[in-house]
């Protein structure tokens, strides 16, 4: 029985050891090394914050203007897609034709009044009046309002009541949704889809529904699966091909540094060649882009490695695909006395190539970043002549006919240009050599005064100044698959009463500078083929023609007495860059 | 030996209460349950025959009963410190910022409206800036770019239609009922909280959540801060716990253990060489290591070993020599005796030429030298058995011959006292293998002193056998024999009165050379008496020369006496043949 207390003993010297150990533990530290200090990380970093409306059923003895408040906002609700709740304010018939994909409307400054004052009716009638802003087409393509047309909304719901309680009978198709509505509910994206030979890549423009149960990224890889929008349906393709759809979508994960993209066994047939392989890996990488930043993607199929080999996309082998094709440090060329200079501050040299007798140049368009040809209008408009890099390489007569448009070059090394052959008779012409233009089709443009014709740098996308009678209008199309139609073309910039387009100049792949002339003033604005509007106009005084490249390449202009200005935007002011008889400033494509 | 009479251990010892193993009957319920019940008290038994006998055990039981109390009561407390800190800390950080949001909704909601501007929905191209043009937009908007996937917020508006907004994938399930009511009747300043699930859209399991309430202009809002990253912590740190408290308390167990095997192992060493030395292998002696307590123990073991075995040694010598000493005696006593004895013989053969006083002298002192020359003989035959000599003449005999020559040699005297003898022997021959001489002899001085003893009540002398055994049963009903004396009866020497006067003229060896007969044919010589009821001695013999006897035909206790005495209910327990073959080897 000796052994009792010495194991109590023990037993207090273990605890006493381990209160004493435990104690030890729990100081903090007041010295030491310096160390990064790193944040929780977020739970899901393809996610990003949003704000959803919580839809409410009716509540009871509601007044009829207080249900279609309440039926506006549950069905600006996004949680579920068939808008359960808002289908609990229509009567039994309206729930069935009523349906939220027939359409939706993005309205402004939006009231509803009703007409029949009193509740002791059996019926009434409730008016949505606004102001319209634009259309979603079923493709998530926003159409902004016709400006032209008068935007005045007004929608009309009519309301029984059922059980005493008022509901809608009738009810205008498909959602009608606030500016705030749609800004909480749909996100813009940017698809890329390749185009041409799959060399290069062409923005469209999106706006993906938020939908919680599933990720933005899900969302945003199944919407790229549906394909292009309306207006980029014949000029571009998906390298997914036509048995990938939005199904194929299994999950969006992230595992560490790796995006995982899950797809069914379809999308191992769309990869079969290396061609489409490598066009459909720039098409996620860059569809991606602002959701993975720099993060590595990879491609399963089923939940497991692509077959034959992971499938991993790193996003930097993928840039050669950059729609814009040029960036910022792009250099521009000019022409002083029918010689061609580089814009540059220490050089005043003219450059070696276009040689020959010097001639009437008004319109450059520079090739590539090299300047491997470069394409001048002669003064008059009748001749195109096109020079090579190599030093002393004379001029060629590319195209001749009558009231050409200044030239424009695509990525693919095709010259373009419009003739007119007189009024509302324009004929769109592309060469690939000297003297052999090739006829392009383009309905929408054939029977207008075309002025300027733009290939952007993505080879796809033509912004147009043409004039129909009504007035200059820029219009923006695109050019089909097999190059030979300029198609889905529609207006950018209406025309208005007393204005001129002076000249257009691609930025980026999808933003237009567009110079407008009125009578007293000049302005240059920055036009969204995608969106619409998004600069408040510069003035531009002076300034006949304009040429841009991807920010922050400034802008460059040529006045009408013989300078280049550059837009310095810090001093938010055109600072001239050289000048004596300087004109005609060109950056590379666009 | 020391085996506790266990009810469950001698059951399964009787192998008749089975059924009969060749036909596989079914067993009934009642025999399964009794099985069972069988099954589970041996295993009982085991158990606590087990604790019973280790110490080790028990030390080590004991250990880890009260360090898994110690570490269950410390590790309950611990857990309930860090819970409470982690859970205040989460809640102290919530409720700030919960605060700072609700200043901020509160700014929001309570500036000029927005002057509708113009408007369009390609004014929000970095869609990293929303501008909405509802403040509870705005709101929402602001926190869920502060949360940030921290948090989740919840704006509820019970007055006006179309103002409920929700963050990222918060389900509006989420905001219990209980707190909605709690934030309508909050003072200023207050923050109700709660804890609750937190329910998101499209996933079905909840997360456990701290929801903090506020109410602003008819805004309610709610904030939730999963818990799941805590609760992961908490989870971690309670299976943590649990894994060194267990390790603790085996730890503990380990060391108690060691600890016992330390001091029990010298403490068993020593048990076994006492058992040793108790079954006389006196030069038994136990390894002195150091010079601690245990060492001491063994080395005083030792000594009184050795003591012992000096003294036991000493005895023996002493013994040796007074048995040597009897012998030498009566060999050296039988021959003057006989030249007493011859001349005796002349004086009494001539006694009638003598005056009657002197043949009375003649008389008596042939009676006496008869007496002497038999005690001299039961002397030598005693010291036979001391040095060992005594040898058996083993012939299997019919035990009834035995009986009827001894009870025929008794009956002179019997006549004599007027007693009777009463024989109760078996019909049919019950053979055995015996010195019939010796066993003639024991049955002689049975009978002789139940005559002398039995006051001219009847004897009666039974035989009896089994398979094994025979067994001889005297009866007499006289004085009996007081508590104690059963065994002092076989003594040498020993009268029960010491004041009474030999009337038969014993020698006082009798039955103390009967019980060596006895002893010698592996059998056993046995007494019982009550003062007043009379004595009963039972010899009980095997029926084959060296088996060893199990038990004996006959009771030794009289069945009338026993049947009283069950009668009246004084239980007290007959003696089981085991105990009594222990007292025998004495």
């Amino acid at each position: 029985m000796r052994t009792r207390p010495s194991t109590a003993a023990l037993c207090a010297l273990v605890m006493a050891a381990l209160a004493v150990a435990s104690s030890a533990c729990s100081t903090v530290r007041t010295g030491g090394n310096i160390f990064t200090a790193r944040g929780p990380g977020k739970n899901d970093p393809l996610s990003q914050p949003y704000v959803r409306m919580l839809p409410a059923p009716p509540k009871p003895n509601a007044l009829p203007t207080e249900i279609v408040s309440g039926f506006l906002a549950a069905a600006a609700s996004f949680d579920d897609p068939l808008r359960t709740v808002a289908k609990q304010y229509l009567t039994g018939d309206a729930q069935r034709t009523w349906s939220p994909f027939d359409a939706v409307m993005i309205y402004d400054q939006g009231e509803v009044k009703t007409d029949t004052p009193g509740d002791d009716l059996t019926q009434a009638h409730v008016t949505l009046k606004g102001v319209k802003l634009g259309e979603l087409d079923g493709d998530s393509h926003y159409v902004p309002r016709d400006a032209s047309a008068s935007n005045d909304l007004s929608r009309g719901f009519t309301l029984v009541r059922v059980r005493g309680q008022w509901r809608i009978s009738t009810a205008p198709a498909g959602l009608l949704l606030s500016n705030d509505d749609f800004k909480r509910a749909y996100r813009s994206f940017d698809l890329y889809f390749a185009a041409g030979d799959l060399e290069g890549l062409v923005i469209d423009q999106v706006w993906v529904p938020i939908n919680p149960s599933q990720g933005l990224a899900k969302s945003l890889v199944q919407r790229l699966l549906a394909g292009p929008t309306t207006p980029l349906q014949d000029a571009v393709e998906s390298a997914f091909g036509g048995d990938v759809d939005v199904s194929d979508v299994n999950d969006v994960t992230v595992e560490g540094d790796t995006v995982v993209v899950d797809f069914t066994s379809d999308v191992v047939d769309s990869a079969r060649v290396a061609r489409y392989k490598r066009a459909l890996s720039a098409q996620l990488s860059w569809t991606l882009k602002p959701l993975t930043e720099s993060r590595r993607i990879e491609v399963r199929v089923n939940g497991e490695q692509f077959p034959g080999g992971p499938f991993i996309i790193a996003p930097r082998d993928y840039q050669g695909y950059d729609p814009d094709v040029v960036d910022a440090s792009a250099q521009a060329l000019y022409l002083r006395q029918g010689r061609l200079y580089v814009i540059d501050k220490d050089k005043d040299e003219p450059l070696s190539a276009g040689a020959g007798p010097a001639r009437q140049l008004t319109s450059l368009a520079v090739s590539d970043r090299s300047f491997s040809r470069v394409a001048a209008l002669e003064k008059g408009g009748g001749r195109i002549w096109v020079t090579g890099a190599a030093p002393g390489s004379p001029w060629e007569r590319w195209l001749e006919a009558p009231g050409l448009t200044p030239p424009s070059w695509d990525r693919h090394g095709d010259l373009w240009s419009v003739s007119r052959a007189g009024p509302r008779r324009s004929q769109v012409l592309r060469a690939r050599e000297a003297s052999r233009p090739v006829p392009v089709s383009a309905p929408d443009l054939e029977p207008t005064d075309v002025t300027a014709f733009r290939v952007a740098r993505d080879g796809v996308r033509v912004a147009v100044v043409s004039d129909d009678g009504h007035g200059q209008q820029v219009l923006v199309g695109a050019i089909t698959k097999s190059r030979t139609e300029v198609r889905n073309v529609r207006t950018l910039v209406p025309a208005q009463a007393g204005q001129e387009i002076a000249d257009i100049a691609w930025r980026d792949a999808s933003t237009l500078l567009v110079l407008t002339r009125s009578k007293n003033d000049r302005q240059l604005t920055a036009v969204s083929v995608t969106q619409g509007v998004t600069d408040t106009p510069r003035s531009a005084a002076r300034i006949e023609t304009i040429t841009a490249a991807p920010e922050p390449a400034p802008v460059l202009a040529g006045t009408s007495d013989g300078q280049v200005l550059m837009w310095d935007t810090q001093k938010r002011q055109w600072t001239p860059l050289e000048k004596n008889g300087a004109s005609a400033p060109m950056y590379p494509l666009g | 030996m020391a085996t506790a009479p266990l009810p469950g251990s001698s059951g399964p010892a009787r192998p008749g209460g089975r059924p009969k193993p060749k036909k596989k009957t079914r067993r009934t319920p009642r025999q399964i349950v009794r099985g069972v019940r069988r099954r589970a008290r041996r295993a009982a038994g085991r158990v606590r025959r087990v604790w019973r006998r280790s110490l080790q055990l028990r030390v080590v039981t004991s250990t880890l009963m009260i360090s898994m109390t110690v570490v269950a009561v410390l590790g309950f407390f611990l857990w309930q410190m860090i819970d409470t800190a982690i859970l205040r800390g989460r809640l102290d950080s919530a409720t700030a910022e919960a605060r700072a949001n609700v200043t901020t909704v509160e700014s929001y909601l309570n500036q000029p409206l927005a002057t509708p501007g113009k408007q369009t929905p390609s004014s929000q191209a970095d869609d990293s800036e929303l501008i909405f043009t509802s403040p509870v937009d705005q709101a929402a908007n602001a926190l869920t770019t502060r949360a940030d996937g921290r948090y989740s917020v919840v704006i509820l508006n019970a007055g006006q239609v179309g103002q409920d907004r929700g963050t990222n994938d918060v389900d509006s399930r989420s905001v219990p009922q209980k707190l909605r009511d709690t934030v309508y009747r909050a003072k200023d300043g207050e923050t109700p909280a709660q804890y609750t699930p937190l329910y998101y859209v499209g996933r079905t399991e909840a997360v456990p959540a701290l929801a903090l309430g506020a109410l602003v202009d008819g805004y309610e809002i709610y904030h939730f801060f999963p818990l799941d990253d805590d609760v992961k912590t908490l989870s971690a740190v309670q299976q943590w716990l649990f894994v060194v408290g267990v390790a603790l308390v085996l730890l503990l167990a380990a060391v108690a253990s060691l600890v016992t095997r330390q001091v029990v192992t010298p403490v068993r060493l020593t048990r076994q060489a006492a058992e040793r030395l108790a079954a006389g292998r006196l030069e038994e002696r136990l390894k002195v290591r150091g010079e601690d307590d245990l060492a001491r123990l063994a080395a005083s073991f030792n000594e009184m070993a050795s003591n012992l075995a000096l003294k036991i040694h000493q005895l023996e010598e002493l013994s040796q020599v007074q048995r040597q000493f009897v012998s030498d005696v009566s060999h050296e006593l039988r021959t003057p005796l006989t030249t007493v004895r011859m001349a005796a013989d002349l004086l009494y053969e001539s006694r009638e030429e003598f005056d009657p006083a002197t043949a009375r002298a003649a008389e008596l002192m042939q009676n006496q030298l008869e007496r002497f020359e038999s005690m001299l003989a039961d002397l030598l035959e005693i010291s036979r058995y001391d040095a060992g000599a005594a040898t058996l003449d083993i012939d299997s005999v019919d035990m009834r011959d035995v009986v009827l020559r001894a009870v025929g040699d008794s009956q002179p005297l019997a006549e004599r006292r007027a007693t009777r003898l009463d024989l109760r022997l078996p019909g049919e021959p019950c053979m055995a293998e015996v010195d019939s001489r010796r066993v003639e002899r024991i049955l002689r001085n049975l009978l002789f002193n139940a005559i002398e003893h039995g006051e001219g009540r009847d004897i009666v002398v039974a035989l009896g056998a089994d398979r094994d055994a025979v067994a001889v049963a005297v009866r007499d009903h006289g004085v009996g024999l007081k508590p104690g004396e059963e065994n002092m009866v076989f003594d040498r020497f020993w009268r029960a009165d010491p004041s009474r006067a030999r009337t038969i003229g014993g020698t006082g060896l009798g039955l103390a050379i009967s019980r060596e007969d006895a002893m010698l044919h592996g059998g056993w010589l046995q007494a019982w008496g009550i003062p007043g009821e009379g004595s009963q001695f039972r010899l009980s013999l095997p029926r084959q020369a060296g088996a060893e006897l199990r038990g004996s035909p006959l009771p030794l206790v009289p069945p009338e006496i026993e049947m009283r005495r069950t009668w009246r209910g004084h239980a007290t327990p007959v003696l089981s043949p085991a105990v009594e073959g222990a007292f025998d080897a004495d």
